[in-house]
């Protein structure tokens, strides 16, 4: 067979493709009010606070807070506790003024000034759940960035891992939710004047997202182990001046709680973390809303977001003091803690709520 | 010398070239001969004249095996010898131009000279063919003809050529394979078979008992010019009682538009009514508002359970390897199951007729083509080899969007067939693999491929009854890798193994009655799930979700019935089962609760080989057809499919790690009726084609998603489907014009698919149990394809295509829990995606129609998106950065497309 030699053309328009851009929509249904009521109460100290605020348009970078409100929560022995309006949009309880009650079954009533009203699903506190122990590892945590040209850059940031190990003494399935906050702290020695200087950060989330778990049976009782409650990021001298030096070992007093929430608080919380996991391309999940067990009263075809909860919990207060290459972790558990702090600084001597020679 | 076995087309081609010269019964020239011979075979006698004589000798070897000779002659003319030789036998010779002495039996030379008077010199093949054995003429009434319809360029099998007997109703088409039969008296007939693109051909017949009839067609392109041809469209639609069905051949398919800069068999059915895509990505088709899922598409019998390449750019059908294609989106024949939305009967390329070593290729926008085919023992042993690679990362590079341009994509697909012809005998083996891999950024890689086979024996018992029996293997790996640095690297693997054996026969015997019955039996492996992390720092724990498997059993049984000259009836009766075995963990769950994973109390473990669930059901198949008069007609269908294994996605379009499931003690199996009415007819001696069907389909047990599904390696994968209700409707009009300077189809169809949940709980119910359209609702959809054929090889084409954007849920609200932004979206599907259209150009010089000419190069020069439409096939949200004055993250809609401006695309195919 006689071959021959072939010349293929391929001429394309290759600058000519491209593949995305942004998309407004005409008739988006995204200007209506839609009230969004979040609020949880729990068996801890107070105060708890109820939010009460509009939605905004999906592409705004603003939201409406609603201070107008009437907010009470009623119990099932009819006591009323009203929630008093302290700006943003948030109601609170007030200081040592409410503390949810094992076993008892209450609903959260919002009346906004034009008439409407609102009432959440009766919720139920269950059963205290127990946060065993927290403890802490050396890890290092990828931080996925992008620089400026484009292109996605990981960079290692040392630090110690946080876990936990809660149990719940019930052989039914719990649901069980985590908070864990932080203050990192850290000392260094001002060289002019020859005297140490004290930072420290505001109390702040070690976890991003919504960290809810399902128990499972052993021995007897339903646990949850080695529940990650966050990253306690390493940042030598981050808050030291030019005058500044020698870096001192830094240290982390950690808040950690854990709910013990419903079945439907576990779902509610499950669809967010499922959300905020999706990325952004053509693989995202398939849509879906998150509604919450908020209803209105006085018309039932009005939409309204958000959730009410009425959880037990249990919460530890760890310290620890770590330097970056060391292999040994300070650790120290505390009877209590105040994690209002806000971030600061001071010379001469650490504040009071400092923690070290442990 | 044209010798063995080519006998009649010598005859017919002699007499076509020299009509004017051929003067029968002419003597001889005065050759005398002298020799002497001794019990010599005639056939050595006739070569041993024809190496000292310029004469050349014509006839069958088989004709005279047996006959030997006693010559003595002395100056003897040559003319008497044979006389003398052939006095005694049933042969008799005459002399063309001369010197070239053909022999025939004598029944078939009275034949001839019977066919030399009638010929009239409008028709381009006219001979007389006998169908049967002569020594059987007058002993039957009622005669059965089968043949086999090929392309005369190629010998191809051709799928739905008409067959007509002239002056009788009878009439027929040839099936997938090529084949056909019809029942008759015996008789001279003229039988006009036309096919769409190629000429119409009038074989005259004289049929005498039970027999063959082979027939060869030719494409109008190939025509000869002093014969004047009337091209017909044969009117197919218009008799058989078939209805919603949509074919296409290779010619046909050469000839279709391409939608991605590729000849892509199975977009280009989106280009008929009733047929859909999610857009210019995105895999699989819909038909009849149907799921991708719910189309069994088949290859040489075997399925297919990912049909597309790169994420639905390009089908995996290699389009210089597929013959015939068959699409039964409406009633669907009992031998059909499996699947409720449709079957598509893909048949490779057919050449048990050819004689030489065929190569054929193309160069394309993402991929290279190349195939080989041709005899290994000629007329019985057949090959066919191919294969398509990529170079697709190039496309990737040039896209505008940061990932894909730090992605990577290639592909590879092989197939080969091998056809063997023995006596009746007739065995097709078939093998197909593909590869895909695909790698998102660094965040994911995934490697996906099919392993496809098939063997089949077809077995004429007589010329009443075949059967075919058909082994079937098709396995779908999947691996999608998580190749983000840290504790999230591991890989998901995902796989579904079928195997079946199916056993079909068909009987023609009984007049009126073409009666086709069998059994299959099909196995069931899904591994829905095994995640393996990657690296020693990786967090992903090791987890493997429970293998599930299943049979499927089916009897069935059709008849085609024609009932009087104008009522066809085709009825079908389909009986299936499935078992769904251990092992098998299955999950209780609370009463008086929604089915959710919170509710699960309990489980129950069924041991290994034990039956878990079983689900059975008889399966109607009902079709009339009413001929109005010879151009046109009515039709009536009603159809139940039931389908017991679907493909669960919870992404926005459908991805290679979808998961198919086996139906189990949750989730029923989909049960689809459909009825339809159709009209039909045809204009200006079938020239043009028109059609009108109008479908109603209801539908159970839909898998639809709960609101943050999350199929993959769930162990109660029920938890997170709904089992919805739908109805699809519709109607399509199709025009169609199959021949002259301008050819081409006008369809538009109208059409809804929706769904409803019923649940009781919140957590089962979608837009609160209110009715809602399904992710393939596209209401209006218009397609019109054009071709001007310039000259015989050039033609210059068109494509316009409308249809309605798909439905999508959007964003609508964005609030703030525990410092994060959470969207609020829209309920299920309540707004569309911009509706989508575009036109194509496109220019193809077809390969030089001179035959002796070995290799034979087309080309095509496309614009593709003439007007730079921007037709998104997806729509999604993107955090955007959060502003300086606060922490709110707002988010943006952003549509994606593929093709956004006018692209010129040049594709180059040989074949030699």
């Amino acid at each position: 067979m006689n071959i021959k030699n072939i010349i293929f053309t391929i001429a394309l328009g290759v600058a000519l493709l491209s593949c995305q851009k942004l998309y407004n929509p005409d008739d988006l249904n995204s200007g209506k009010k839609i009230p969004v009521i979040q609020g949880m109460i729990s068996t801890g100290e107070g105060p708890y606070t109820v939010n009460v605020n509009y939605a905004a348009a999906y592409n705004s970078d603003s939201s409406t807070a609603i201070n107008s409100a009437i907010v009470y929560i009623l119990d099932d022995q009819n006591n009323f506790t009203f929630l008093a309006n302290t700006g943003n949009g948030n109601y609170t309880t007030g200081e040592n003024s409410f503390k949810g009650e094992i076993g008892r079954k209450y609903v959260l009533n919002v009346l906004l000034s034009d008439g409407s009203q609102f009432v959440s699903d009766t919720v139920q506190i269950p059963a205290k759940p127990s946060l065993d122990s927290i403890s802490a590892s050396v890890s290092t945590y990828k931080n996925i960035s992008t620089d400026a040209d484009g292109n996605v850059v990981s960079t290692d940031i040392p630090g110690l891992s946080i876990s936990g190990y809660s149990s719940v003494s019930t052989t039914e399935p719990a649901y069980l939710r985590f908070e864990s906050k932080a203050i990192y702290q850290s000392a260094c020695e001002d060289l002019t004047y020859g005297y140490g200087i004290f930072f420290w950060t505001a109390s702040t989330s070690i976890y991003d997202l919504p960290n809810e778990q399902t128990t499972s049976l052993e021995k007897g009782k339903q646990v949850v182990k080695n529940q990650n409650l966050g990253f306690l990021k390493y940042v030598a001298g981050a808050n030291a001046t030019a005058t500044t030096s020698q870096v001192l070992p830094a240290g982390w007093i950690v808040t950690a709680i854990a709910y013990r929430i419903s079945a439907e608080s576990y779902r509610y919380y499950q669809s967010i973390e499922k959300q905020l996991n999706a990325t952004d391309h053509f693989f995202d999940p398939v849509p879906s809303q998150i509604k919450g067990n908020m209803h209105c009263l006085s018309n039932s075809d009005q939409l309204v977001l958000g959730l009410f909860e009425a959880n037990s919990e249990d919460r530890k207060y760890v310290a620890y003091r770590w330097t970056k290459g060391e292999r040994k972790i300070y650790k120290k558990d505390l009877d209590s803690f105040v994690d209002t702090i806000t971030a600061g600084h001071q010379s001469m001597n650490p504040p009071a709520f400092w923690q070290r020679g442990y | 010398m044209f010798r063995r076995g080519m006998i009649k087309p010598v005859m017919v081609l002699l007499l076509a070239l020299f009509p004017l010269k051929v003067i029968l019964g002419q003597e001889l020239p005065s050759i005398i001969y002298t020799g002497k011979e001794k019990q010599i075979p005639l056939t050595e006698f006739l070569q041993k004249i024809e190496k000292i004589y310029l004469i050349h000798f014509f006839y069958k070897p088989e004709w005279f095996d047996s006959f030997k000779v006693d010559i003595e002659a002395t100056k003897q003319p040559i003319n008497e010898i044979l006389n003398q030789i052939m006095a005694d036998k049933p042969y008799v010779y005459r002399v063309i131009q001369g010197n070239n002495v053909v022999f025939l039996p004598k029944e078939e030379l009275a034949m001839l000279m019977g066919q030399m008077v009638d010929k009239t010199g409008d028709l381009r093949d006219i001979s007389t063919t006998i169908v049967g054995d002569p020594n059987e003429a007058g002993k039957h009434k009622q005669v059965q003809v089968s043949g086999t319809v090929v392309d005369g360029k190629n010998d191809e099998t051709l799928v739905g050529s008409v067959i007509q007997v002239e002056n009788t109703s009878i009439a027929t088409s040839s099936d997938n394979k090529g084949h056909f039969s019809f029942t008759i008296s015996p008789g001279i007939y003229n039988v006009l078979v036309s096919n769409v693109g190629y000429e119409q051909a009038v074989y005259k017949v004289r049929i005498v008992s039970n027999g063959n009839l082979p027939i060869s067609l030719f494409e109008k392109t190939l025509k000869i010019n002093e014969v004047i041809i009337s091209a017909q469209r044969a009117d197919r639609n218009v008799r058989s009682s078939q209805m919603s069905i949509v074919e296409m051949d290779a010619r046909t398919i050469k000839q279709l538009p391409s939608l991605v800069g590729e000849k892509d068999v199975l977009k280009s059915f989106t280009m008929m009514p009733g047929v859909k895509s999610v857009g210019e990505f995105g895999s699989g088709i819909n038909v009849r508002g149907g799921g991708e899922d719910q189309n069994l598409y088949l290859i040489e019998g075997a399925p297919v359970f990912n049909t597309s390449h790169v994420f639905g750019l390009i089908s995996v059908l290699n389009p210089d390897a597929v013959s015939n294609v068959t699409l039964y989106k409406g009633h669907i024949p009992s031998g059909f199951g499996e699947r409720v939305s449709s079957v598509m009967d893909i048949q490779m390329r057919d050449n048990i007729a050819s004689k030489d070593l065929h190569v054929r290729g193309g160069i394309g926008l993402f991929d290279s083509r190349l195939m080989f085919d041709g005899p290994i023992i000629k007329d019985k042993l057949t090959f066919k080899l191919g294969g398509r690679t990529s170079y697709s990362n190039w496309l990737l590079k040039n896209i505008q969007d940061y990932y894909l341009q730090h992605s990577s994509a290639s592909f590879y697909d092989l197939n080969g067939l091998l056809n063997w012809n023995y006596n009746k005998n007739r065995i097709t083996l078939f093998a197909y693999t593909s590869y895909d891999h695909f790698r998102y950024a660094r965040e994911m890689a995934y490697t996906y491929g099919s392993h496809i086979g098939s063997l089949s024996w077809n077995r004429f018992w007589t010329s009443d009854l075949n059967s075919t029996l058909t082994f079937a293997y098709s396995q779908y790996n999947v691996n999608k890798d998580n190749i983000l640095d840290g504790s999230e690297k591991s890989r998901l693997k995902l796989n579904i193994t079928y195997l079946s054996a199916k056993y079909n026969m068909k009987y023609t015997g009984f007049e009126h009655h073409s009666i086709e019955g069998g059994f299959q039996l099909v196995s069931y492996q899904s591994y829905p799930g095994e995640r393996i992390p990657l690296d020693t720092l990786s967090t992903i724990t090791y987890k493997k979700i429970d293998k599930q498997n299943a049979y499927e059993t089916a009897i069935y049984v059709g008849d085609n019935f024609e009932i009087n000259d104008k009522l066809m009836l085709n009825a079908g009766l389909r009986y299936s089962a499935y078992f769904l075995m251990g092992p098998f963990k299955k999950m209780l769950y609370k009463a008086n609760d929604a089915r959710v994973t919170t509710s699960i109390i309990d489980s129950i473990m069924y041991s290994k080989g034990k039956v878990v669930q079983t689900y059975q059901g008889i399966e109607p198949r009902l079709s009339l057809k009413y001929q109005l008069n010879e151009s046109a007609s009515f039709k009536v269908s009603y159809n139940r499919n039931r389908q017991y294994i679907s493909l669960l996605s919870n992404t926005s379009i459908s991805t290679p790690n979808d998961l198919w499931k086996l139906a189990d003690t949750y989730i029923k199996p989909i049960i689809a009726d459909q009825y339809a009415v159709g009209y039909y007819q045809n204009f200006f001696g079938n020239m043009l084609e028109t059609t009108v069907e109008l479908y109603y389909k209801k539908l159970q047990n839909l898998q639809e998603y709960k609101n943050d599904a999350e199929t993959v390696m769930s162990n109660h994968v029920e938890t997170e489907l709904d089992q919805v209700k739908g109805k699809n409707y519709g109607i399509e009009f199709l025009i169609k014009k199959n021949s002259g300077k301008i050819d081409g189809w006008i369809s538009y169809t109208y059409s809804r698919a929706l769904r409803h949940t019923s649940g009781v709980y919140k957590n089962d119910q979608i837009n609160d149990n209110q009715e809602y359209a399904s992710s393939f609702d596209k209401p209006h959809e218009l397609t019109v394809v054009a071709n001007y054929h310039i000259n015989k090889r050039v033609r210059f084409s068109g494509n316009f295509s409308f249809s309605s954007g798909r439905p999508i849920t959007l964003p609508e609200y964005r609030y703030t829990v525990d410092g994060n932004s959470i969207v609020y979206y829209s309920d299920r599907n309540v707004y569309r995606i911009p509706c989508y259209h575009r036109l194509d150009l496109s220019l193809s010089i077809d390969e030089s129609l001179r035959k002796k000419k070995k290799w034979k190069g087309s080309w095509t020069f496309s614009i593709l998106n003439v007007y730079g439409r921007v037709n998104p096939y997806l729509v999604f949200y993107k955090k955007e950065t959060s502003s300086a004055a606060n922490n709110f993250t707002p988010f943006s809609d952003y549509e994606m497309y593929m093709i956004g401006k006018p692209l010129p695309v040049i594709t180059y195919n040989f074949i030699f």
